[in-house]
């Protein structure tokens, strides 16, 4: 569970707001606060005012995996390898741990040809690959998407939500615009200038509030059913 | 005088990048055009050359008519001040058109990383949208949009003329009305044709549009309002 009580930070005003386990979208207007939000969660800014508690802990005690638009951009080192051993590195596991970690998970993402690659000639999509690589090998207990999904394509959000699903983490947050993506969450935060407008379960079909087709999350549930990603 | 019509032309483009190589072939007329592709397909490639960004291995690329040519790239690429207010004058003459076009009037003054990553967004595509351009190239012009933006960003394109728009994105829910449709797919450019007649020949369509056609329904267009009329008549 991740709890907010009565939290000020910069544009975020957040009197009470309780996150269940599970996957969590964000969204809202530009300028809303998601990033902010997202920041929040993952300690990277302290509130001013309130507390923010995940699991009982602190943010800046718990684990967390951060993947943004750009996913290179957040990358510190200039092997696949390297990038991905980091988190555990720093951690002082030792070689032979990591290097075991390393082979599991980059199986489990299929990216295990790229391990000895430079990450400069990396495709986009690659790059995300490898950024969700070194995001899960420490286990986070909470994982972070800032609008991760802007610029891919359907089926390898699909593969990414596969992924997601098998890694067993605790908490999933991501911000998106897209209400095709908001369909894979158990619950959307809807923000408005710094606010929360709404919080809105998908695990209870009786709460429906959206009367657009192409803004609801149920309409979009019906499309990917019918239609499985991988043709 | 007669004014020429812009045209881009590809003959034969080749353009080798490690391992990948792109292939496209192909006449952009004026009017929108749509790319699509998967992740890793070129798309970006593609643009950059189409933008003369970089030049083709082998063959050859020609702008006819008018050579005013801007690509919308990832927006921190375009900055290159620090305020709004500088950012705006930097383009092309009337910076408070650009700025109250971006509704940023209230935020002439501010840094511009410390703007939203849709704000910083809606000022560069203000600049390019005024810019009276004549080839435009846009990669990923939704992302980090919210609704609203997007409906502005299609307002906009719908009312150029004479102008060749393109637009790269995977995105199909918030289009503007899209008159030639294109893939790429493993690197080759692919023309399927003129929207709606060709549509059908869509060799990776998203999956609305297959469920849409599993469901029988004809798009009539690729515009937000097409989809959304489309949508409407699936049976509950």
């Amino acid at each position: 569970m991740i709890c907010i009580d009565s939290v000020m930070a910069g544009i975020l005003s957040i009197p009470s707001c309780t996150i269940k386990p599970g996957i969590c979208a964000i969204t809202g207007p530009n300028g809303s606060g998601k990033t902010s939000f997202l920041k929040l969660l993952s300690g990277i800014i302290h509130p001013e005012r309130g507390t923010v508690i995940i699991r009982g802990e602190d943010p800046d005690r718990c684990t967390i995996g951060w993947v943004g638009e750009y996913p290179d951009r957040n990358m510190l080192f200039t092997r696949v390898y390297d990038e991905l051993a980091s988190p555990l590195r720093f951690a002082h596991f030792s070689c032979e741990e990591i290097e075991q970690t390393i082979k599991t998970l980059a199986s489990d993402l299929g990216i295990t040809h790229l391990i000895t690659r430079e990450i400069r000639g990396l495709s986009g999509g690659e790059l995300v690959l490898v950024a969700f690589g070194a995001a899960l090998i420490a286990k986070p207990d909470l994982l972070i998407l800032d609008e991760t999904d802007s610029h891919l394509d359907d089926e390898f959000c699909f593969r990414l939500d596969v992924i997601i699903k098998k890694s067993n983490i605790r908490h999933v947050v991501f911000s998106t615009h897209r209400p095709e993506r908001m369909a894979t969450a158990d619950e959307i935060i809807i923000l408005d200038e710094g606010r929360i407008v709404s919080q809105i379960s998908l695990l209870d079909k009786g709460n429906r509030e959206f009367d657009e087709r192409l803004q609801d999350p149920w309409f979009w549930r019906r499309v990917y059913k019918h239609i499985p990603g991988d043709s | 005088m007669k004014r020429e019509m812009n045209r881009v032309h590809l003959q034969g483009v080749v353009k080798k990048k490690g391992t990948f190589t792109l292939y496209a072939e192909g006449e952009f007329f004026p009017g929108v055009h749509l790319i699509t592709g998967k992740v890793g397909s070129g798309k970006t490639s593609l643009g950059e050359i189409l933008a003369g960004i970089h030049t083709p291995d082998e063959g050859t690329i020609s702008w006819e008519g008018n050579m005013r040519v801007m690509l919308l790239q990832d927006t921190s690429y375009h900055v290159t001040t620090i305020t709004v207010r500088e950012e705006a004058a930097s383009w092309h003459g009337n910076a408070d058109q650009i700025i109250s076009l971006a509704g940023l009037a209230d935020k002439k003054d501010t840094d511009l990383f410390s703007l939203s990553r849709g704000e910083l967004k809606r000022l560069i595509l203000a600049a390019i949208l005024t810019g009276k351009y004549d080839i435009i190239v846009l990669d990923e012009p939704y992302a980090g949009l919210d609704n609203e933006a997007r409906k502005w960003v299609n307002r906009i394109i719908e009312i150029s003329e004479n102008q060749v728009i393109v637009i790269i994105s995977h995105d199909i829910t918030s289009l503007p009305d899209v008159q030639y449709l294109w893939e790429m797919d493993e690197g080759k450019l692919f023309c399927i044709g003129r929207v709606p007649e060709e549509l059908k020949n869509w060799n990776r369509p998203p999956p609305l549009v297959r469920y849409l056609w599993r469901n029988g329904i004809i798009l009539e267009g690729l515009a937000r309002y097409d989809l959304e009329k489309a949508v409407c008549r699936i049976p509950e």
